[in-house]
């Protein structure tokens, strides 16, 4: 019974979605007689998604690879360069996308410093280049940190063998750690597919080309601008079926998760090397440029904009949407999760239908879903309100991020643990509370700070389930730039930003301060 | 006591205090903290006895999408901000009822026993005067100089886009495609809004943006810089009005009319040049002459209410150029 109760909130979780599956089927069987669906209308948009997804994981797992390289070789604090790597990955895409623009336009800093040695400056930022840079920055962040945190993992042993047999480092990397390091590879290749697929903002804030056009723009023209849910819901089905193609790679590959921990801290030290530390410095520029943003940010400050209501009132929604979005999430990933493990311990063929149910919600395009439930709402009457809404999309997203963080851990040693516990009598729910929750402490902290700041910058729910008194702060940021203040909307920015960085740093100080490190 | 009598005196206070609700729906930065909704909103709440609940949508397009798609079940009042370019639609799709506001002494030609105008604008390219020193003064000409780069928006995606779309329709007619083939070498981006193209223009991606007459009003009257002039074409500018409707569904239609009456007094209009930087429907000079200054009105073409088709026409134009 009391297995029932823990595994509740993933079966609370299966109705929804399954309620909202039916909502999106009926209302697409109903209204098939009224719309007209030209797939090849869409054609051209089906393979820039996928060409230009292709292209930026193509980047990002190039040089993905190599920058882990020269972090790991540098030999700076790992955690640092981990938690730095994995900072850059959740950055919201405005500001990421804003501070590309700030550094590379025309009138940005690049053409500035360029102007100082009377050098011309005819970059564009913009288009195809562009797509690819912003798309790229989060998963060169997202590779490098899988690709290092593998390095790190290297017994110290195993480097001290390497020197005193006077085997370089990069003869043994040809030879015998590219194997390991790419073991598991390529369900995070498949991942990036899905995170570069799924690019709808940098896509509207950087396409600047009308040809340039992915699946997700196109439901946003069809949902937002035509009234035209029908093909809005087909596009969004037609991009869940191509990438559920894709992730069948992962479903049955566990290894996805493997690179998210650290087994143990190597300290291992090379010789000081004046090319890798100019590297060093070129990669942390690279991934610093989206900051100085900041400055600007910074110089336009505006007390009354700071302490407007408004602004206040935009803080305060946020909060309360990431507090419930991520409790939400992490209720039913944890419920989930010991419905997974217990399939497992079973032998189960349902585990694969669970980790299914969960990881869905990655393929569909959020626009889709989020009209899905606009129709379902509406056909309700109403009842919910728009922060419930709003909370739940977010926790939806979320929700499979940490799943798959945590799973590893989660089922470590579970064929042991699953014995000890019958011998010693142990229910479920004690299992959950005094076994489970403990071992998984610090990566549940980690990823909360993670999926907290990933739903306090999501914008693309709350541009349709917003009114008066309800904004959140990237909204906020949305209306001062669709009002001419653009300074005023990098102000902010800027400070989100500075409030992003101490919601990721106050959790690993915390840990840090345990100091449980593995 | 009776109880009857105690629940009738517990409820009286609340009873008499219960204002009735007027909903709005409306595009986001009408209704920003920057925006003249907050004004407009105190200035109409202190006659009606009322509250003003607004709601936003993204755009002016996703206005109508919106009550199209739930047929105003979602029980708005007011439809606040929708571009001329979709009344026909609007009143083809019978989602508003008819009105008969008295519409006196507005700046701009408007029968339509629909629709409120309640402020508008001249589509226009805006420029920085300190980097482009000859501005071009007609199409031609702007399509001849091709060391002139242009912003401007997708017309599937944003109203200032459709209205460059319907500006070139109404000069060249059946000669669109072909001036739109011409002009297709300087345009450098094609923003999917407004605020991102124009965004990119003060970042300095470009000697042109696609904007309206009353843009460089803001950079002089707010940031005090006068260098951004909008360039004066000699075909004419289109114009751009923006309207609002009783919906159908409208739960306190007696109120809307009232709002609607309220749109075109000072009382409302004072809050539009500086709120939401466009011209008022009603005559502000003497009390505005500022903003008037700052924007001046440009050599204006006819209105024009199109049909869908029509809509779908002068994209298919801007289509037919961008080629394979």
């Amino acid at each position: 019974m009391e297995a029932y109760l823990v595994r509740l909130p993933y079966y609370f979780y299966l109705v929804t979605l399954l309620f909202i599956f039916i909502t999106g089927i009926s209302f697409f069987l109903i209204a098939s007689d009224n719309y007209i669906f030209n797939f090849f209308n869409y054609s051209n948009a089906i393979f820039f998604t996928f060409f230009q997804a292709a292209v930026a994981t193509f980047f990002s797992s190039i040089l993905g690879f190599l920058f882990s390289l020269i972090l790991y070789l540098s030999g700076k604090s790992e955690r640092l360069v981990s938690a730095f790597l994995n900072f850059c990955f959740i950055l919201p895409v405005i500001f990421v996308s804003f501070g590309i623009i700030f550094f590379y336009s025309s009138n940005g800093v690049l053409s500035k410093i360029l102007s100082l040695f009377s050098l011309d400056y005819d970059f564009k930022i913009f288009s195809f280049t562009g797509i690819i840079y912003v798309t790229s920055y989060f998963n060169i962040a997202f590779n490098a940190n899988f690709f290092f945190r593998k390095l790190v993992n290297l017994p110290e042993n195993y480097i001290k063998i390497l020197k005193s047999n006077n085997i370089t480092f990069w003869t043994a990397l040809r030879l015998q750690i590219r194997g390991y390091l790419f073991q598991g590879y390529r369900s995070i290749v498949i991942l990036t597919l899905i995170f570069c697929t799924s690019n709808f903002t940098i896509l509207y804030l950087l396409s600047g080309s009308p040809r340039l056009v992915t699946i997700e723009l196109s439901i946003y023209q069809s949902i937002i601008f035509n009234a035209d849910l029908y093909s809005g819901i087909t596009l969004g089905i037609i991009q869940l079926i191509l990438m559920l193609f894709l992730s069948s790679l992962i479903m049955f590959n566990q290894n996805y998760d493997q690179s998210f921990n650290f087994n143990k801290s190597s300290n291992t030290r090379f010789p000081k090397n004046i090319l890798i530390s100019m590297a060093f410095y070129a990669i942390v520029f690279y991934f610093l440029i989206p900051f100085l943003i900041l400055i600007k940010g910074l110089f336009n400050f505006n007390a009354q904009l700071f302490l407007s209501m408004g602004f206040l009132n935009s803080i305060f929604n946020s909060l309360k949407i990431s507090s419930l979005s991520v409790s939400l999430s992490v209720f039913i990933s944890l419920s989930a999760l010991f419905t997974y493990r217990s399939f497992l311990e079973k032998n189960s063929k349902l585990q694969k239908f669970t980790f299914l149910s969960i990881t869905i919600l990655l393929f569909i395009p959020s626009l889709t879903l989020s009209s899905v439930i606009f129709y379902l709402n509406f056909n309700l009457n109403f009842i919910f309100s728009n922060f419930l809404i709003v909370s739940v999309i977010n926790s939806f997203f979320i929700t499979p991020i940490v799943f798959v963080f945590l799973s590893s851990k989660f089922i470590e040693n579970y064929f042991y643990e699953s014995k000890q516990c019958i011998i010693l009598n142990i229910s479920p729910f004690i299992r959950l509370i005094k076994i489970d929750i403990p071992k998984i402490k610090n990566e549940l902290v980690l990823i909360i700070s993670a999926v907290f700041v990933l739903s306090l910058g999501d914008l693309t729910s709350i541009t349709i389930f917003n009114d008066s008194s309800f904004r959140t702060i990237p909204l906020f940021i949305s209306q001062l730039y669709n009002n001419y203040k653009y300074d005023d909307a990098f102000f902010i920015l800027s400070l989100f930003i500075i409030s992003l960085f101490f919601i990721m740093y106050l959790p690993s100080k915390f840990l840090n301060r345990n100091a449980y490190i593995r | 006591m009776n109880l009857k009598l105690l629940t009738v005196l517990l409820l009286f206070p609340f009873q008499v205090l219960a204002k009735e609700e007027l909903k709005i729906l409306t595009y986001g930065s009408f209704n920003s903290d920057w925006g003249p909704g907050p004004n407009i909103e105190k200035e109409f709440e202190s006659i009606c006895n009322c509250d003003l609940v607004w709601n936003t949508a993204d755009s002016s397009g996703a206005l109508l999408s919106r009550v199209k798609l739930t047929k105003n079940n979602e029980g708005f009042d007011v439809l606040l901000g929708l571009d001329d370019s979709l009344i026909t639609e609007a009143i083809e799709n019978d989602l508003f009822l008819e009105h008969k506001i008295k519409e006196f002494n507005l700046d701009i030609d408007w029968n339509n026993k629909f629709f409120t105008p309640f402020d508008y604008g001249y589509f226009s390219f805006i420029y920085d005067q300190t980097k482009l020193s000859t501005p071009p003064r007609s199409f031609d000409e702007l399509a001849s100089r091709n060391e002139i780069s242009i912003i401007i928006m997708d017309p599937r995606y944003s109203t200032p886009g459709l209205g460059l779309a319907k500006w070139i329709n109404q000069v060249y007619q059946n000669d669109a495609i072909e001036f739109w083939k011409n002009l297709q070498d300087q345009i450098i981006i094609t923003s999917k809004s407004w605020s991102d193209g124009y965004g990119l223009f003060l970042e300095g991606e470009s000697d042109i943006v696609l904007s309206y007459t009353t843009s460089p009003a803001y950079h002089s009257l707010i940031e005090g810089n006068s260098n951004y002039k909008s360039l004066n074409m000699t075909e004419g500018h289109a114009v751009q009005i923006e309207v609002m409707g009783i919906l159908k569904n409208a739960s306190n239609i007696e109120l809307a009319r009232t709002f609607l009456e309220f749109s075109l007094s000072e009382n409302f209009q004072k809050h539009i040049p500086q709120g939401n930087w466009m011209y008022p429907v009603i005559n502000l000079q003497n009390s505005q002459n500022e903003f008037y200054s700052a924007a001046p009105k440009p050599k204006s073409l006819d209105q024009v209410f199109p049909s869908f088709a029509q809509k779908e026409n002068w994209i298919l134009n801007w289509e037919a150029s961008l080629g394979e």
